[in-house]
């Protein structure tokens, strides 16, 4: 028993790298390819009044703080024809007041569509200076119930999805767009979520780019990078992307009313709909793609303490764990293609049970070296597998980040991103597999979910001078 | 008992162990050297710049550029992707002076080189660079790709074929514009949108001779390009019996008086995109007395039937705001009422 056990723990380490490095490899064919098309794109484009009008839609819940911010930074954005459209989901603070009165918001006699059930929405406003810009007033429900009053209440075929704290690129709907103008299939399309920490933000806009102080921050960055360039990239290339990120996402509005929209019963709402979209088309078997764009990149605060770090994990992980165990039928189902018969089993074995694994591996190592089930030296090679294995994946997250953007170019910031390459393999990540596990618990016991709250420092953010 | 290094199964973890750990080695070596390469071309290509824009920057005003600096080989493709920059921002006789050029350049051999030889990217600049050059001798490469299953390259190398010759290209281009679903008709559209009256003649002309299953994408293709079509043509597609989408496509396209008894005629599909579409054509051709049909519009079950409704009967160029309150006033239907006032008051901004 002890053999078989310490063989197996040993074996899903190596499993689980292993597969990642193996996404890995598509992620640089991908990399390489969207290099080539960059310079196809850096050409002058015609902006085409043809493009597909976007309705980006902003839930928030009091975001009194940042609302102004990133409404003006979405004012900005440079696209043909879109609309923005915030939601205030029953805020407790200032957040309606702040938006009428910054925006000169009046009440507009909206002929409120339901297409999908919400909360009861009091009011819908317009900004009197920025006719684009229109406000939905509604009870709390939560951020799925948001997102589907704005898209109710979006006018265009396209929508997209930003949370209220986020900056985006000027020409980020540009790029996200692409694919929808390349592929009539396209249904879905994501991009890149950086951590904004360290960055320095004026007047919604990001004005440099720099790394965190805070060494929790810093870990974020390598694993936003790991997660973004290698996790979904080598996914999108199979067409088996099984995650957008709810912070910036855009999509077909027939497609997602047509799959019912958001559901408002679950922590990981954007999963859960990128799965519920793949199972439904593939059961129906209508063509589709859901795309990952690495350029558009949409940046985000992350969490500068354990308390807020730890909540946050443990949210993604029950919310991980909700979006797989209500599509159990697409796995290995006839359809199901690379999402059911790869990218779902995947998610399940090492996204979902593998902090399980993670967790019961060190814990078995321990108890069987102090019982002496096993030697010092297979204690040794167990750490140095999983650690030297953990170093490699992340460093790959590097060079692709390297090859493809080049966003941190001083020789300062790649040592340090090196250095806590090594960092985050020594603790963080076994107390990460810790705090999903905890997440895993939470969701198997059925702990009520809300909004997330994330205490934000926005020290980044640099008021109008 | 995994006590030893002797079990082959310990030996093969830490024999993983030690490869990754000289992955990993190498991958941080790689990543120097990648930011070393990456400065160096980064310098080389500010020296190149610094060449070569005024360069091109004289040479788009005047042909009397005597002496230009040398090309050298491993600036080819910096110079191509510069090159097309300028090209794709200019007209007229800049962009034919641009092309004088790059011939002196002898650019039309090294776009024929990466045509036959290059990668995607490089396949695609040498399709822009001769479609721009407007070279005559790439013409049976170039209607090569046309056909080839990529849409990038072979919708590139339909417009590069329609720069070198509108006129010959035409015939050939227009039928493919129809037949490939994959050429997204954005992209179609903002690509060929100079040569808009050349490929409309030829698509107009084709539009009543076309296949059943080749109308849709003909119509579409007609809208995208803004054209006029002719009612008689539209006519018989505007039948009830029609399928939807082809309904909805002559509708976007219908003008003209001919036309008015079958959209209003349409007003009463059972399909309420057909509605929608008739909604928006009747209040582009804009007669007075379909005000009433309008009006009965706006308690359309459907919400977009009745929004299209109202924004027609505001756009009604003869209704006075006065007119237009009183048409409020005297709606029954909660629902008229209110999707009128919003579109009422989106007119209006800035109140």
């Amino acid at each position: 028993m002890p053999d078989f056990l310490t063989s197996f723990f040993l074996l899903y380490f190596i499993a689980l790298n292993g597969v990642y490095l193996a996404l890995n490899a598509l992620s640089v064919t991908a990399v390489f390819r969207n290099n080539q098309q960059r310079d196809l794109d850096d050409l002058p484009q015609v902006q085409s009044v043809l493009d597909p009008p976007i309705s980006l839609l902003i839930p928030a819940y009091n975001e009194a703080a940042t609302i102004a911010a990133t409404v003006r930074s979405a004012l900005q954005l440079t696209y043909s024809q879109f609309e923005i459209i915030v939601i205030n989901d029953g805020s407790r603070d200032d957040t309606l007041q702040t938006l009428v009165r910054e925006f000169s918001l009046l009440p507009f006699p909206e002929a409120y569509r339901i297409q999908l059930k919400t909360q009861v929405v009091r009011g819908i406003y317009r900004s009197t200076t920025y006719p684009q810009l229109r406000v939905v007033d509604k009870e709390n429900g939560g951020k799925a119930d948001s997102l589907n009053a704005g898209i109710n209440a979006a006018r265009y075929p396209l929508f997209c999805g930003v949370d209220a704290d986020s900056i985006l690129q000027r020409n980020c709907l540009e790029l996200v767009s692409r694919p929808f103008t390349r592929n009539p299939q396209m249904i879905a399309s994501g991009g890149t979520i950086r951590a904004a920490n360290g960055c320095e933000v004026r007047e919604g806009h990001l004005t440099r780019v720099g790394l965190p102080r805070n060494p929790l921050a810093l870990i974020q960055v390598i694993e936003y990078l790991r997660a973004f360039l290698f996790g979904r990239l080598g996914w999108s290339s199979l067409n088996a992307m099984l995650i957008i990120s709810g912070a910036f996402g855009l999509f077909k509005k027939d497609a997602v009313i047509e799959v019912g929209g958001y559901r408002t019963d679950t922590i990981g709402e954007d999963m859960e709909l990128i799965v519920r979209l793949h199972h439904t088309f593939r059961v129906k078997r209508k063509p589709y793609r859901i795309e990952f764009v690495p350029d558009p990149v949409c940046w985000t605060e992350v969490p500068e303490d354990f308390r807020t770090l730890r909540n946050q994990r443990v949210r993604w992980q029950r919310g991980l764990s909700e979006s797989l165990n209500s599509h159990w039928g697409l796995m290995f189902s006839r359809h199901g293609g690379w999402p059911g018969w790869f990218a779902f089993p995947f998610m399940v074995l090492f996204e979902w049970l593998g902090p399980f694994f993670e967790v019961l591996g060190y814990i078995w190592f321990i108890y069987a070296l102090a019982l002496g089930h096993v030697s010092t030296a297979a204690f040794f090679v167990f750490l140095f597998v999983a650690i030297g294995m953990g170093v490699l994946l992340s460093v790959s997250g590097l060079l692709l980040e390297e090859i493809g953007f080049h966003t941190y170019p001083r020789l300062r910031q790649f040592g340090l991103l090196t250095l806590f390459v090594l960092v985050e393999n020594l603790g963080y990540r076994q107390l990460q597999a810790w705090w999903r596990l905890t997440g895993v618990v939470q969701w198997a016991i059925k702990k009520e979910s809300q909004w997330g709250t994330m205490k934000r420092k926005g020290n980044w953010q640099k008021e109008k001078d | 008992m995994l006590n030893t290094f002797s079990d082959p199964f310990l030996d093969f973890a830490f024999r993983t162990g030690v490869l990754a750990s000289l992955l990993t080695v190498v991958l941080v070596v790689s990543i120097m050297i990648l930011r070393l390469h990456r400065r160096w071309v980064e310098r080389h290509s500010r020296i190149f710049m610094g060449v070569w824009r005024p360069a091109l920057m004289l040479g788009m005003m005047s042909d009397a550029v005597s002496a230009l600096p040398p090309l050298r080989r491993r600036d080819h493709w910096l110079f191509l992707k510069l090159w097309n920059h300028f090209q794709e921002s200019v007209r007229g006789q800049s962009s034919l002076r641009l092309g004088r050029l790059a011939y002196r350049l002898n650019c039309d051999l090294i776009a024929h080189g990466l045509l036959r030889h290059g990668n995607r990217t490089e396949r695609l600049f040498a399709i822009l660079t001769l479609g721009h050059m407007r070279d005559r001798s790439a013409w049976d490469l170039l209607l090569h790709e046309v056909d080839k299953s990529n849409r990038s390259t072979s919708l590139y190398a339909a417009r590069a074929l329609v720069q070198i010759s509108t006129q010959d290209a035409v015939e050939s281009v227009v039928p493919r514009l129809i037949q490939r679903d994959d050429w997204e008709l954005t992209q179609v559209a903002t690509l060929l949108q100079n040569f808009r009256p050349a490929l409309g003649a030829v698509l107009l002309q084709l539009l009543p001779t076309l296949p059943e299953e080749r109308v849709l994408r003909a119509l579409r293709l007609a809208d995208a390009f803004r054209l006029h079509v002719d009612a008689e043509v539209l006519l018989p597609w505007l039948d009830p019996g029609q399928p939807i989408e082809r309904l909805g496509a002559c509708l976007r396209l219908a003008a003209g008086a001919q036309v008015l008894n079958p959209i209003r005629a349409l007003t009463r599909h059972p399909d309420w995109r057909v509605r929608v579409q008739a909604a928006r054509a009747l209040g582009r051709l804009c007669q007075p007395e379909d005000a009433p049909l309008l009006t009965s519009l706006l308690s359309d079950p459907q919400w977009w039937v009745r929004y299209r409704a109202a924004q027609s009967l505001i756009g009604l160029p003869f209704a006075s705001r006065e007119q237009l309150q009183a048409l409020i006033d005297s709606q029954s239907d909660r629902y008229a009422r209110e999707i009128f006032m919003q579109v009422a008051a989106e007119s209006r901004p800035g109140d």
